[in-house]
């Protein structure tokens, strides 16, 4: 079944002005945060999220550190309330920052209470974390790789041995005895995921059979990595991955009129805007990218350019309809989004999972759900009746091939 | 350059010139504005091993700390023979205090330019300013003293910013956590026992502390002195001159009077 995923970074709503406090990750002054915002914040996503569920629409959940352009900070904590809130609407965690985490027990242990909190309604997914983390947790930026991929392989081991105590003595990971209670709801464990921005780790999610989600680089950047992703599946003999295994999260409104549908959407687009006021010095991390991409943006750095992502600049930049039209935006009326999204659809070679992000900063709870209404109601079935139903089983031949 | 394997661990290493041998372990930049080795070699044997993981030698999973590299040069230096001149600068100027610390009858004179490696005040006082947290157009006047000297040292090819980052990417394998010392260095340092002679750049910004240096020298003992020039972090790079003519007078009497060695 295509699933929507309902989307919001619990972004603070009140960032003071660039002209006080240009930096908004890393060193922004917690005095800048008011405690009465924040309460009703959160509680307003919390509503969000619960409307989705009653919309039956899913949910998902990420987390950042140390900036006023994401508040949730802790995914186990708030997908702990959202199972509470929520009824029916699978919750996905996207995900685990696991090379930052010092704990992968510790992590296995939570994903596995809120699986069973839920009655099995989690998706557990794990990223790697963007640059800036590395300062809020001290993590180091070298051999994150190794150090990501024995702390997933830990996290696993744990979530699916029942018969008593293992021992880990790893590179980076030392436990005597490993043996968590609660196990989880879903057995073997959740569905797994993670995201990615480039094609050269798509075949290693593909290795480990992992859902793969990209976020926000249009339908471009995404066939290119869900392309990496099929290939690597037939080069390992594998039977075509289902449409279930891919998953895009562009930035979406829906509104009445196109003209209603472009307010919304400007209002969800100061996420973009926010991104571009973190300082390149806290992305460019030792490790964090290979030595020759480094060598590139500091040589560009040198000459004077920016070495900021050319995605994010194009998305503060770029007229609406060139963003729509490049897939990292959805918006306008429900027949306008229906059309947007049976192109991206077909474009990437089909996809199961759509993660739109609807909210941000001072929006209001009743313009986001007048937006997610439409988009359950007018769009959604339809798209899964005409587009997604017919091509999974064949009866319908993509617009654009993959 | 040539590449050898020593205690499993492979590092490639700049042999030049002639006189009594040195052992030249680079700082925080690598080799490639290597002025100071350039002029030892004119007096010196000079044997310049490039630490794991900077350009031109491979990270080693053997060695991921400062003990791991000293560990691996106490077994080269066994097998070039004794007695030696130790020579470190910066990050090298660390790993020379551990090579000196664990093997203090190694070596017949020591000295370390702007070393790094020590950590002189409290838990919530940084002493070393977070290269990470500094925009990028500051950080060469943070190195080199001030903005027209790091003009002339600073990447200009290809090659050089690659090479700018590989080592940027070595110091953070060594260096990230805790930053830039070793907790364990300061109360050991009183284990060097040869002439040792500290060189710092008065205009150093690097440490905060303004007496990091002179307490380096402190914990080493009566046998170490300690001598101020003009520059910045990087005097290996920018002054190599001076900082050379100052070795020399240190070895004249070092390596002339053994008595000034304590006993091991």
């Amino acid at each position: 079944m295509f699933r929507t995923w309902i989307f919001s970074e619990f972004g603070y709503p009140f960032h003071p002005p660039a002209h006080l406090v240009m930096e908004n990750r890393v060193n922004l002054p917690s005095k800048y945060f008011d405690p009465d915002a924040g309460y009703e914040l959160y509680n307003k996503v919390f509503d969000l999220y619960r409307a989705a569920d009653e919309l039956g629409m899913d949910v998902m959940v990420n987390e950042h550190h140390s900036t006023s352009t994401c508040l949730n900070t802790c995914t186990p904590l708030t997908l702990s309330v959202l199972a509470r809130e929520t009824k029916q609407a699978r919750m996905l965690c996207l995900g685990n920052p696991m090379a930052h985490r010092p704990d992968p027990v510790r992590v296995a242990e939570e994903m596995a209470m809120v699986d069973v909190i839920s009655g099995g309604r989690l998706d557990l997914g794990m990223i790697r974390g963007v640059p800036q983390e590395h300062f809020a947790t001290n993590a180091s930026g070298i051999d994150m790789k190794e150090r990501l991929w024995e702390a997933i392989d830990l996290m696993i081991k744990t979530l699916t041995t029942h018969d008593g105590p293992f021992s880990w003595e790893g590179e980076h990971f030392h436990y005597r005895e490993v043996n968590i209670w609660p196990r989880s709801y879903q057995q073997p464990h959740p569905p797994l995921w993670m995201s990615t921005l480039s094609a050269e780790s798509a075949a290693d999610l593909c290795d480990r059979d992992f859902t793969i989600a990209t976020l926000g680089n249009g339908w471009a950047g995404c066939a290119a990595i869900f392309e990496a992703y099929r290939k690597r599946a037939a080069e390992l003999g594998r039977p075509a991955p289902p449409a279930e295994k891919f998953a895009y999260s562009p930035l979406m409104y829906v509104g009445d009129s196109w003209e209603d549908a472009k307010a919304g959407i400007k209002k969800v687009l100061v996420w973009a805007h926010e991104q571009l006021r973190s300082p390149s010095h806290f992305n460019d991390i030792p490790g964090y990218m290979p030595a020759q991409q480094r060598a590139m943006l500091a040589k560009v750095r040198a000459s004077g350019g920016t070495a900021t992502l050319p995605s994010l600049i194009r998305m503060t930049e770029a007229p609406l309809e060139e963003l729509i039209a490049g897939g990292e935006v959805m918006a306008g009326t429900p027949d306008m989004v229906f059309e947007q999204l049976r192109d991206f659809h077909d474009k990437v070679g089909g996809f199961g999972n759509l993660l739109p992000l609807v909210h941000f900063s001072t929006m209001n709870l009743d313009l986001v759900v007048r937006s997610m209404e439409r988009f359950a109601t007018d769009v959604l079935p339809r798209f899964r009746e005409e587009v997604y139903g017919p091509t999974v089983r064949g009866d319908r031949e993509m617009l654009v091939g993959a | 350059m040539e590449s050898v394997v020593v205690g499993g661990v492979e590092f490639a290493i700049d042999r030049r010139g002639s006189g009594s041998p040195v052992l030249y372990l680079h700082g925080d930049n690598g080799l490639r504005n290597a002025g100071l080795l350039d002029r030892l070699a004119e007096h010196h044997e000079i044997v310049a091993p490039v630490h794991p993981g900077f350009p031109g030698s491979p990270v080693s999973l053997l060695v991921d700390t400062v003990a791991d590299i000293a560990f691996v040069y106490a077994e080269l230096v066994e097998q070039l023979g004794e007695p030696l001149t130790l020579v470190g600068a910066s990050f090298g100027g660390w790993i020379a205090a551990q090579l000196a610390v664990t093997h203090p009858a190694m070596f017949a004179a020591v000295v370390l330019v702007s070393p790094l490696g020590i950590k002189t005040r409290d838990r919530e006082t940084r002493d070393f300013v977070d290269v990470y947290l500094t925009p990028h157009a500051e950080r060469p006047s943070l190195f080199y003293g001030d903005d027209a000297i790091a003009a002339t040292v600073t990447a200009v090819s290809d090659e050089d910013f690659l090479h700018d980052v590989i080592c940027e990417d070595a110091i953070a394998r060594y260096c990230w956590k805790p930053y830039m010392y070793d907790p364990k260095l300061l109360a050991r340092l009183r284990r060097i026992a040869a002439p040792t002679l500290v060189i710092n750049g008065a205009a150093d910004r690097f440490p905060l502390d303004p007496s990091y240096y002179a307490t380096f020298a402190a914990a080493i003992g009566d046998n170490a002195h300690r001598v101020t020039l003009e520059g910045g972090h990087r005097l290996d790079e920018t002054s190599p001159s001076d900082v050379a003519a100052t070795i020399e007078q240190h070895l004249a009497s070092a390596l002339g009077l053994a008595t000034t060695r304590k006993g091991v």
